[in-house]
């Protein structure tokens, strides 16, 4: 049967060109997208090394001087950096509030404010970020060691006014995290002229700057003490963040009404107003924007591509059952089921796609050749990659076949002997 | 004749309705998607009230400090007021220039005197040579006087939402509103602004003279937080403007004793802005074009095939007709421009379907076609120029031309006995 549907298809080669030619382009570009988009998703799915759910920004301003509100008393401007303090205490004290942390000047998480840093160890040089946190940082981000323990040993290291290092510093410096630990690390931080030595307190999780970028260096230190706040001014409100993270049974989406109306009272002292409660979801969503344009673009295509085959189809098998009717008459009149018509029909249609798709293959494994793909710098067995963007191209591009015979194949089905015979 | 063509291709597309059907959907999908990315390229490209001179606006949107001696990189980040006013505002090859502080990430609560009612609007903080480079639609009132500006009086100007949500009127003129616990006069009220104008978009627009930080600024008054746009003279370009801003530049370097300012590859022009806006390093915009050129070419050519499969089986059906008009005297050519001139009936069709539907799936689509960083933006009358219909009948000419160019080849190429036999 297969030959006789070869035969056949050599035999109506002219028309058929097209619809190959077809199959052939859309199994290339659909390729390239589903394979473009399994990249996006394998590095999309790898952990972030932080969690920012149930974690809200709590956003502090201070009134301007020039306005007539501004209390000029010097507990409340000078020193204005102690109502920073008491305002986090009273967050850590909320009962719907798990943990409090801030961060000093840069809000790093999703929000693209970051202070550089150079990252020195005999020949080898690497650039990262430098992260000025309050201990309970680790708590808040629930940021894991590297070797999954939970977050005390990190807070504990920064009390101690060590400094905590990704997991990626770690093995890239030193072999592996667990070596890391207590060794010494030459860092300069952007702006400073000298760089410093730090001895490695502890070794957190790798992470990532957001969800499609690759793993970074990066090393945390304490932003400062209790009483270097207590002694600056109220401007540090505006420049350092707070955040806190809600129990998860008091998040839900009338949180931030809520606490706004119930904390504006309290959180307004001397200079320091709260201004806004913002999710970290916002940032995130924010950040991650260009990216979720360019998925959303892939299957935009695809589905494009999709509904052409599908049209492509269905035009040409029905035209070609409308053509060949007198001969399927033939084949019903020599005994041939209603049921073998249709699947020599179906038949036909799959050969087709499986005639284009050896052309489509060796067009992508040319073209990943060429590293037109998608590019990435984490390490994807090829042939996962190969096979799930082959099986997902196949199956969809099947899909549109079956669908777009179907029909046609059905008439002809319902064909009667007689009737086309009779055109003869 | 061509009337005749078009009667009978007008027939022809009652004849077979399923293979009409297809053909007009496969090319409405194609101008559909085409469409919504020309639309889209035209909203961020082009210009439209208030951004009416995008073509000819330059921006300096970020500057690089570096340590005089070493180069180390100390900052990167928006322009401190010094390097604005010693730089750029003198610029000769620019028309006018202005300087923005946007407060990107936090908006302010205006409200009325009494408190009752607010409105969490976004502010550009800014200077009077802002309203003469952006074209804003008053309805109300003015932009804020130069003398007011220069003394920092507290004037404003605030968008119709803002000022319907806190006076429930547009005529709001020289009423009192409260701002992050300062009193400002309204001196003028604009339309609402499209987000896709995005460096003229906001809801408040203040003197920056009024804000008590505008002069905060590091690395000895290279970084702070402006922007800079320039408009151009009539006759000079972004390379004039580029050269003479780095002279400025090395002799405002001159001055400083630790730092450096680098301008990197700034000025960028819209375009760029829009493409690769905020980063650091230059981008080649020619690429941009190329890989536009492939996404356009590629949506062409697969329903291109579609269709000229279709074409050529019907054409298949119609050999002998076309044979006996050969017999007739036709030329090939008449052959020829008789099978384009009848698909270009089903293309021209299916590119009317598909322009509508381009306009139905950008409002469909809204959350994340129309979405800008500054937040989700409307599409209005005034963004859309004859470029987008022009462009549409562009590539339904191109798309007929591809779909039906090899059958009306091949079908004025049978034999003429060949095709009057069958």
């Amino acid at each position: 049967m297969l030959r006789m549907i070869f035969i056949q298809l050599w035999n109506e080669r002219k028309s058929n060109v097209l619809i190959f030619l077809e199959l052939v382009v859309v199994s290339v570009f659909l390729w390239y997208a589903s394979d473009a988009l399994y990249v996006q998703y394998k590095s999309f799915e790898r952990p972030l090394g932080f969690d920012i759910s149930n974690v809200y920004h709590v956003q502090l301003a201070t009134v301007p001087v020039s306005s007539a509100d501004y209390d000029t008393s010097v507990v409340h401007s000078r020193k204005g950096g102690s109502d920073f303090l008491a305002v986090y205490d009273r967050l850590a004290h909320h009962p719907q509030v798990e943990a409090v942390c801030y961060t000093g000047g840069n809000h790093f998480h999703y929000r693209g404010s970051n202070q550089f840093a150079t990252f020195k160890k005999d020949s080898l040089m690497r650039h990262g970020y430098v992260r000025h946190v309050d201990p309970a940082y680790f708590r808040v981000f629930r940021v894991k060691t590297a070797d999954g323990q939970s977050w005390e040993t990190l807070t504990k290291a920064l009390d101690e006014n060590r400094i905590v290092v990704t997991g990626t510093v770690g093995t890239d410096f030193f072999g592996s995290a667990a070596k890391a630990l207590n060794q010494e690390i030459q860092i300069t931080d952007q702006g400073d002229r000298d760089s410093v030595f730090y001895h490695i307190g502890a070794v957190c999780e790798p992470q990532r700057y957001s969800d499609f970028m690759d793993y970074d260096y990066a090393y945390y230190k304490a932003a400062g003490s209790r009483e270097a706040i207590a002694n600056s001014g109220d401007g540090l409100a505006n420049g350092w963040s707070l955040f806190i993270r809600v129990k998860p049974a008091a998040d839900n989406n009338r949180f931030v009404a809520g606490f706004t109306r119930e904390m504006s009272q309290q959180l307004r002292l001397g200079n320091i107003y709260l201004k806004d409660v913002v999710p970290m979801s916002y940032y995130r969503n924010e950040m991650l924007r260009y990216w979720m344009d360019d998925i959303r673009f892939y299957f935009s295509c695809i589905l494009f591509f999709l509904l052409n085959v599908f049209l492509g189809i269905i035009g040409t098998f029905w035209f070609r059952t409308q053509q060949r009717s007198a001969e399927i008459g033939l084949r019903m009149a020599m005994g041939a089921s209603r049921r073998n018509i249709f699947r020599h029909l179906f038949a036909e249609g799959f050969v087709l796609l499986g005639v284009a798709f050896v052309p489509a293959a060796l067009v992508f494994a040319n073209l990943m050749y060429l590293e037109v793909t998608e590019w990435s710098a984490m390490q994807i067995p090829v042939l996962g990659r190969l096979l799930c963007g082959m099986g997902m191209t196949l199956g969809l591009i099947g899909i549109m076949v079956a669908i777009g015979i179907g029909f046609p194949a059905y008439r002809a089905m319902r064909l009667q002997p007689a009737d086309t015979l009779h055109d003869e | 004749m061509i009337k005749h063509y078009f009667k009978q291709a007008l027939r022809l597309l009652k004849e077979n309705k399923l293979l009409s059907v297809i053909s007009i959907l496969g090319t409405a999908l194609a101008i559909c998607m085409i469409m919504v990315i020309v639309i889209l390229y035209v909203v961020n490209t082009a210009g439209f009230r208030p951004e009416v001179n995008r073509e000819r606006t330059c921006y300096f949107t970020n500057i690089m400090s570096l340590g005089k001696e070493d180069g180390r990189r100390m900052s990167y980040s928006g322009i401190g007021l010094p390097l604005l006013e010693t730089c750029y505002y003198p610029l000769q090859s620019a028309e006018v220039v202005t300087g923005v502080l946007r407060k990107r990430w936090d908006k302010l609560p205006a409200s009325t005197m009494d408190g009752l009612r607010r409105y969490n609007s976004q502010v550009i903080l800014t200077d009077t040579a802002f309203w003469q480079l952006f074209k804003f639609d008053f309805l109300d009132g003015a932009p804020f006087a130069p003398a007011a500006f220069m003394s920092g009086i507290r004037e404003a100007v605030v968008s119709e939402s803002v000022a319907r949500t806190l006076f429930g009127t547009v005529q709001a003129t020289g009423k009192e509103m409260k701002l992050d616990f300062t009193v400002f006069r309204i001196c003028g009220v604009v339309k609402d602004v499209s987000r896709f104008a995005n460096k003229a978009w906001a809801e408040v627009w203040l003197p920056y003279t009024t804000d008590p930080g505008y002069r905060q600024g590091w690395c000895e008054g290279i970084n702070g937080n402006f922007q800079c746009y320039a408009l151009l003279k009539e006759g000079k370009n972004r390379e004039d403007l580029r050269r003479e801003a780095e002279a400025r530049l090395a002799s405002f370097n001159s001055t400083l004793s630790d730092y450096k300012a680098d301008m990197l590859h700034l000025p960028t022009t819209q375009v760029e802005e829009w493409l690769y806006g905020g980063n650091e390093k230059p981008q080649d915009v020619s690429r941009a074009y190329l890989r536009y050129g492939v996404v356009l070419f590629i949506l062409l050519l697969v329903p291109a095939l579609n269709l000229s499969s279709i074409t050529f089986s019907r054409m298949r059906k119609r050999v002998a007709e076309l044979g006996v008009r050969r017999a007739f005297g036709a030329t090939k050519r008449d052959i020829v421009s008789q099978v384009l001139l009848e698909n270009l009936v089903l293309t021209l069709a299916g590119g009317l379907l598909g322009l509508v539907l381009s306009f139905f799936s950008l409002w469909l689509l809204r959350d994340w076609l129309l979405t800008t960083s500054l937040g989700e933006a409307r599409l209005s009358a005034g963004m859309f120029n004859g470029y987008v219909f022009l462009a549409a009948f562009l590539f339904c000419l191109v798309m007929n031309l591809m779909s039906a160019g090899i059958p009306a080849w091949r079908v004025s190429r049978v034999n003429i006995t060949d095709s009057i036999n069958s």
